[in-house]
């Protein structure tokens, strides 16, 4: 027995990991990741929201990750005093 | 018979100081609301005594008869959205798994919210011209149907109703959860030995065993419904026109922004009575009200 088939006989075996997803779980998965989608993306869209400028707000901002981040808005909320 | 009577005197101490916060703080307003309800009064002048004028008005006033179909309509809708939702991702969230417990935090993050902050957020960032839902829909193709959600008469009475379901399925998700928790493990071993499928197991089990669940939900869902205000207030003030001015807001416009305290009142009594009503009937249609246990019949 050469070294190689020694190495091949005691390394595992390398299964590639599978997720089995019985069909009648598929509509409870779908729904749940869609109100995962629904309950977070909205305070997502709102921390975007907030590092984009008020112009770039009204134009055509994105929906995923703001195009130009700002500290303005950041700045001005500390400068009115808010830890006040 | 002396300890009887002690027992009753004891009673009596202990229950006098809840007895008398509800007196002063929860029946005593409602009768003044009631004598209110007699008066033609503006909230500074003099008042004067209307009779029953107040009354006769709630029953004959187109604004507050639409008011009450609308509030009527939340109620449906409210609970077509929220119980099916929220049952079934309370079922799907209560079995226990490391990925299941992190999408049962991430659900409840709404909750975390005030009613004013998701008013302004959604009115303003989400559903108006230049909001997410706009933004989305062009994103897709679908900016013919771009609206201002909240702003057009024909969509805002849905999208409020949207964003009271978005701030109220994680609560009622979380009644669902601790209720499906509640059912004994064996039920579901002894039909898993007889064959039963995922989905039978849910009709012939966690169904009937979450029926008190599903009261108490439904119970919280309409009563909520009649006394909706402070979501649909931020975003719509009950506008556009009179399109979602339900009959909460239809009793503060009237006594506070119309200076009709009088008919503000007899609204809010209306108001009052039908919650009761509701809560009785369903505790009466529902069996709620004679049971002994959650886990009973098992």
């Amino acid at each position: 027995v050469s070294v190689a088939d020694t190495i091949a006989l005691r390394a595992p075996r390398y299964r590639p990991r599978t997720i089995k997803l019985p069909l009648g779980r598929v509509p409870m998965v779908i729904l749940s990741l869609a109100w995962l989608a629904i309950a977070i993306y909205p305070i997502y869209y709102v921390a975007i929201v907030s590092v984009e400028t008020r112009t770039k707000f009204f134009s055509n901002h994105s929906l995923l990750l703001p195009a130009d981040i700002t500290g303005a808005n950041y700045a001005t909320t500390f400068q009115n005093g808010i830890l006040h | 018979m002396i300890r009887s009577r002690e027992r009753a005197v004891v009673l009596a101490v202990l229950t006098a100081p809840g007895l008398a916060i509800f007196l002063v703080f929860a029946l005593g307003p409602m009768i003044a609301a009631a004598g209110i309800g007699f008066l033609n009064w503006d909230g500074i002048s003099a008042s004067q005594w209307a009779g029953g004028h107040n009354w006769a008005k709630t029953v004959t006033d187109p604004v507050t008869l639409r008011a009450l179909r609308l509030t009527f309509e939340l109620m449906a809708l409210s609970w077509l959205i929220q119980t099916p939702i929220s049952l079934a991702l309370g079922v799907f969230i209560a079995k226990h798994s490391r990925y299941r417990s992190v999408l049962a935090v991430l659900y409840f993050l709404p909750l975390l919210f005030s009613a004013v902050a998701i008013g302004i957020v959604w009115s303003t960032a989400i559903l108006s011209r230049s909001g997410a839902v706009n933004v989305l829909l062009r994103a897709v193709g679908l900016g013919g149907i771009a609206t201002d959600w909240v702003g057009s008469p024909n969509t805002a009475f849905y999208a409020v109703a949207a964003v009271i379901a978005w701030q109220f399925i994680p609560f009622h998700t979380l009644l669902y959860q601790a209720g499906r928790r509640q059912i004994p493990r064996t039920l579901y071993e002894a039909a898993l030995v007889d064959g039963a499928s995922d989905w039978s197991q849910f009709l012939h089990i966690t169904l009937p065993q979450l029926r008190y669940t599903i009261i108490t939900s439904t119970t919280l869902i309409l009563i909520g419904s009649l006394t909706y205000f402070d979501l649909i207030f931020i975003m719509t003030g009950g506008g556009p026109g009179f399109a979602t001015r339900t009959l909460s807001l239809q009793m503060y416009i009237t006594a506070f922004q119309d200076t009709q305290i009088g008919y503000g009142s007899a609204i809010a009594v209306v108001l009052a009575v039908a919650g009761l009503v509701l809560a009785a009937a369903l505790v009466r249609l529902s069996g709620f009200g004679a049971m002994q246990s959650q886990a009973e019949g098992l």
